[in-house]
């Protein structure tokens, strides 16, 4: 069992291409943020950083003391921090959406607007997409070596993780069946005796650029040099549980996870005395036997008695974690 | 009549025959192609009505094509969303009632 954090760095390859995307989930208030800032102050070590919060909740905020969302601060050495927030995308998107709607539905027009705005906030799939487009950006944001996203909720997170998958699935099959409409309208218009335009089909080309764009997506997301996912979870049988769904999840991928933290691990004394050591001990076993790719690093993280509520309270955190590396 | 006369007006009525004899070929090729075309341009409609539900299907309750592919596409399909709406009338009926559900 090496000592320091620093030690996580050797799970992590060297970014082949700007910037590495460190994944961290876990099931909620395991210590996903407390997790992303400190991963993203040894990260900063190596190169410049971004810790990005797409998590709902917003505690980065009060963490680092950040003032606004969606906005890139500075925050210690070659580390910076933004809080996303889906409010700008959703009513982006939110308005295509409702265009759409009212060509579909005529009768639309004549809800009022408040309505209109609630249906398209509770659309199946819009929230997935607001964050699928952000992964997207950030896997072509060169500006850092690495960013770090703390991660929605478990099952939001899977969500939007298997959507590359899907438009994959959709985009393969919309495209043979437009191929055959296309080649249909070129025969018609052939035998009308008019030209070849209908082969310039923007549908088509669309679709082709939809699929090559997540074909990308879902390379950047299994490559291990562009990606690392870390599993948080505390000692505790329902987030371990959690932590094991996503590797099953992550395997169905393709992927492993390359780092596990185990967070707030209770010392044995105490642990004995509250009569919970046998409960962290299996989930602790459990927690180190999860699939992992190699080289893979265990974190174990101490419970403190101060509650972490600031970048130097992180840092404090940092010289109390222990790293087992497995090759 | 003269011998060159009838020979004239046989030679015009030839061409006069043949002409309308090749109209009609024309015609019936016209015919025999307008009908392929046809029968193409159902398959044709079939298709992309299919394609059009497949895309916006979302939309109407079958909650499959990731709702990001259907609102990229849809600038492109408002010819073949407003065919496919003709189409399904009848279930838009449906769909208004549950948009009245939201609002
Ligand atoms: N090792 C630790 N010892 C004591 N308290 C901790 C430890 N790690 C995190 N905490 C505290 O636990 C709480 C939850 O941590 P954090 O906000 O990082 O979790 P989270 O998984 O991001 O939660 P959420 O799902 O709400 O976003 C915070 O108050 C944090 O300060
Ligand atoms: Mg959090």
């Amino acid at each position: 069992m090496g000592s320091g954090m620093a030690e996580v760095l050797k799970a992590i390859p060297p970014p082949d291409a700007k910037p590495h995307v460190v994944m961290v989930s876990g099931k909620g208030g395991v210590g996903k943020t407390t997790v992303s800032i400190m991963l993203g102050l040894v990260l900063a070590e190596r190169g410049d950083t971004l810790v990005e919060s797409l998590d709902q909740a917003k505690h980065l905020l009060e963490y680092l003391s950040l003032s606004e969302v969606n906005r890139e601060f500075k925050v210690f050495g070659r580390l910076s921090a933004m809080q996303f927030d889906t409010g700008v995308g959703v009513s982006k998107l939110g308005r295509e959406y409702v265009w759409l709607m009212q060509r579909i539905m005529p009768g639309l027009k004549v809800l009022n607007a408040e309505s209109v705005l609630d249906m398209v906030r509770n659309a199946p799939g819009l929230e997935e997409e607001v964050y699928l487009r952000e992964v997207l950006r950030l896997y072509s944001y060169d500006r850092y070596d690495y960013i770090v996203v703390d991660t929605p909720p478990t099952g939001l997170t899977l969500r939007i993780l298997n959507l590359p998958r899907l438009y994959k699935f959709w985009v393969e099959r919309l495209i043979s069946l437009r191929e055959r409409i296309v080649s249909l309208r070129y025969v018609i218009a052939r035998s009308l005796g008019q030209g070849d335009e209908v082969l310039d089909d923007p549908v088509l080309y669309k679709l082709k650029e939809i699929g090559e764009r997540y074909a990308v997506l879902e390379r950047e997301l299994l490559s291990p040099n562009r990606t690392t996912f870390v599993l948080v979870s505390t000692p505790e049988p329902l987030p371990v549980y959690e932590a094991e769904k996503t590797t099953e999840f992550l395997k169905s991928l393709g992927s492993k996870p390359g780092i596990i933290v185990a967070n707030r691990i209770i010392p044995e004394d105490i642990a004995s005395k509250l009569g919970v050591r046998e409960i962290q001990e299996r989930a602790l076993s459990k927690l180190r036997k999860l699939d992992c790719r190699r080289p893979c690093a265990m974190v174990e993280i101490p419970m403190v008695d101060s509650v972490p509520s600031s970048l130097d309270s992180v840092k404090g955190l940092l010289s109390k974690a222990r790293i087992d590396l497995y090759s | 009549m003269p011998a060159a006369a009838i020979k004239t007006l046989a030679r015009t009525l030839v061409e006069i025959l043949a002409g309308i004899a090749s109209e009609a070929l024309k015609t019936f090729k016209h015919m025999m192609v307008g009908h392929a075309v046809d029968s193409l341009q159902l398959e044709l409609d079939e298709l992309e009505n299919a394609f059009a539900t497949m895309v916006f299907g979302s939309l109407a309750g079958m909650p499959l094509v990731p709702l990001g592919l259907a609102l990229e596409l849809s600038p492109h399909m408002e010819v073949e969303l407003a065919k496919m709406l003709e189409r399904h009338a009848k279930y838009r009926d449906a769909i208004s009632e549950y948009a009245a559900f939201g609002g």
